[in-house]
């Protein structure tokens, strides 16, 4: 089953959150969203927001995961989203 | 007693019959004579799959991972596999041939393979994948109970090559007597990663549209070869719902400012209050930015690139609102991915919400520009 999560999680914790959300149909392809607490590079944290499956979301077990909208977790834990050039 | 008006009123009846009612405008006929585009119509719930390989249409309050292109019709095309089937399933896969090809697929396209099994001797489950080299495998992998008779998945090729077929009938021992890969036409817009699609929503006016949420949902057309002409027209519905600067509405490639013969679409532009259109050839110079539109608004935007014509045009709500002139180079428009909500699918993300996208090369004229605005407008409700 589908659930609504936002899952945000610390940039040294990324590439192993990536591997594991791999493993899950639809998990390829998460956490490439940069936050920060200024907005500025370098990101300290990741962040994806939508439907992923309930068997994804328990398998990310160092994450901050909410039922949130994404830009209220990001404000409970005080990020912003890296401001990129265009 | 008739008067003059009566008179020819009734002999033009009698010549040339009643005059037909008139014929309501349909995008359709920007593609008609084959001019290559993308028409993507959320108001259309039967062209949209919650999942970027499966056939599941979406409801209100789910997420989107594919939108079918309605620009070239939707009727798929004739059957291109080429393998012999029947394939025996056990518990070693597809004994007959292992990892058949079914077809060369082209890079930018879709296809509907429908798998049929018959003669079912087991009760467990038969894994499916179809494979092409690029192809993005969470999309194109699937399983499905050996109880199911006919099963269809959507496969979207990144790159040229073969699509090979593979099963494996773990606790099963089964017949697949049938695979057909028909094309799709036009060039689908879809997303393989769950947590970045679009959500189907309608509002107060019950007009259906994509939510992008400004963090990480988009999509992506593989690509589009836009190649023939110099000129590009873009029609987009938005509501932009949040005052950050670049957001993406469209891009064609994974970045304008390095390729030449793309252009990018934002809302807001470079201003908070803006929007804004960007179109080249091969010097990236094209640029129309309007201010006076503060968020939240929702809009009919209509971007109008000329390369040879030096003209970068940036409509809203029917009416020109800025151009730039500057010299955009030389060339054509660019062969490349298109990519919705998001630049690249990785950044400057769109807060907002898309009620309908269309995009179209070759030469437009006044009349059918007008005659889109007014129908996106229809499914916007922006004026």
């Amino acid at each position: 089953m589908d659930v609504f999560r936002t899952v945000i999680i610390a940039a040294q914790h990324v590439q192993m959150a990536r591997d594991e959300a791999a493993k899950f149909e639809g998990g390829a392809g998460m956490f490439t969203t940069e936050l920060s607490p200024s907005g500025l590079a370098p990101a300290t944290a990741y962040i994806s927001s939508g439907y992923i499956s309930d068997a994804l979301a328990a398998a990310l077990s160092q994450a901050d995961i909410s039922e949130e909208p994404p830009f209220a977790a990001m404000a409970r834990l005080g990020l912003k989203l890296v401001q990129e050039t265009v | 007693m008739l008067g003059m008006t009566d008179l020819s009123l009734s002999l033009r009846s009698r010549l040339v019959g009643p005059a037909a009612p008139a014929v309501p405008y349909d995008p359709s006929s920007l593609f008609a004579a084959g001019e290559t585009g993308v028409w993507y119509d959320p108001s259309d719930l039967a062209m949209m799959s919650q999942q970027a390989g499966f056939t599941q249409a979406p409801a209100v309050g789910s997420p989107v991972g594919m939108i079918r292109d309605k620009s070239q019709g939707t009727a798929f095309g004739a059957n291109i596999n080429t393998a012999t089937v029947p394939f025996d399933v056990s518990n070693d896969g597809v004994t007959n041939t292992p990892s058949p090809t079914l077809c060369q697929v082209q890079a930018g396209k879709s296809y509907r393979v429908v798998v049929t099994i018959s003669d079912v001797r087991g009760s467990g489950t038969v894994g499916m994948s179809f494979n092409v080299a690029g192809h993005w495998s969470n999309m194109v992998s699937a399983g499905f109970t050996s109880q199911v008779t006919s099963t269809t998945r959507y496969v979207h090729a990144l790159v040229d090559g073969a699509l090979t077929f593979t099963a494996d009938g773990a606790d099963v021992d089964n017949t697949i007597s049938a695979v057909t890969v028909e094309p799709m036409p036009g060039y689908q817009a879809f997303q393989g990663t769950a947590a970045s699609r679009p959500i189907l929503r309608q509002d107060a006016g019950n007009r259906y549209y994509l939510e992008f949420d400004g963090v990480d949902d988009g999509l992506m057309a593989a690509k589009i070869d836009f190649s023939a002409s110099d000129k590009i027209s873009v029609f987009a519905g938005v509501h932009k719902a949040t005052a950050t600067i670049n957001q993406c509405v469209a891009e064609l490639s994974a970045t304008r400012a390095s390729t030449p013969g793309a252009f990018t679409m934002f809302a807001p532009g470079g201003s908070a209050g803006s929007y804004q259109f960007l179109s080249r050839g091969s010097a990236d110079t094209g640029a129309a930015l309007a201010s006076g539109f503060a968020e939240p608004i929702t809009s009919v935007i209509s971007g109008i690139g000329d390369i040879a014509g030096d003209t970068c045009t940036l409509r809203v709500n029917g009416a020109q609102v800025a151009q730039g002139t500057a010299d955009q180079g030389t060339g054509n428009c660019a062969n490349q991915p298109l990519y919705v909500g998001r630049r690249a699918g990785a950044s400057l993300p769109l807060n907002g919400w898309l009620y309908s996208l269309i995009v179209r090369g070759t030469a437009i004229t006044a009349k059918q520009i007008t005659d889109t605005e007014t129908w996106v407008n229809g499914k916007t409700g922006a004026y």
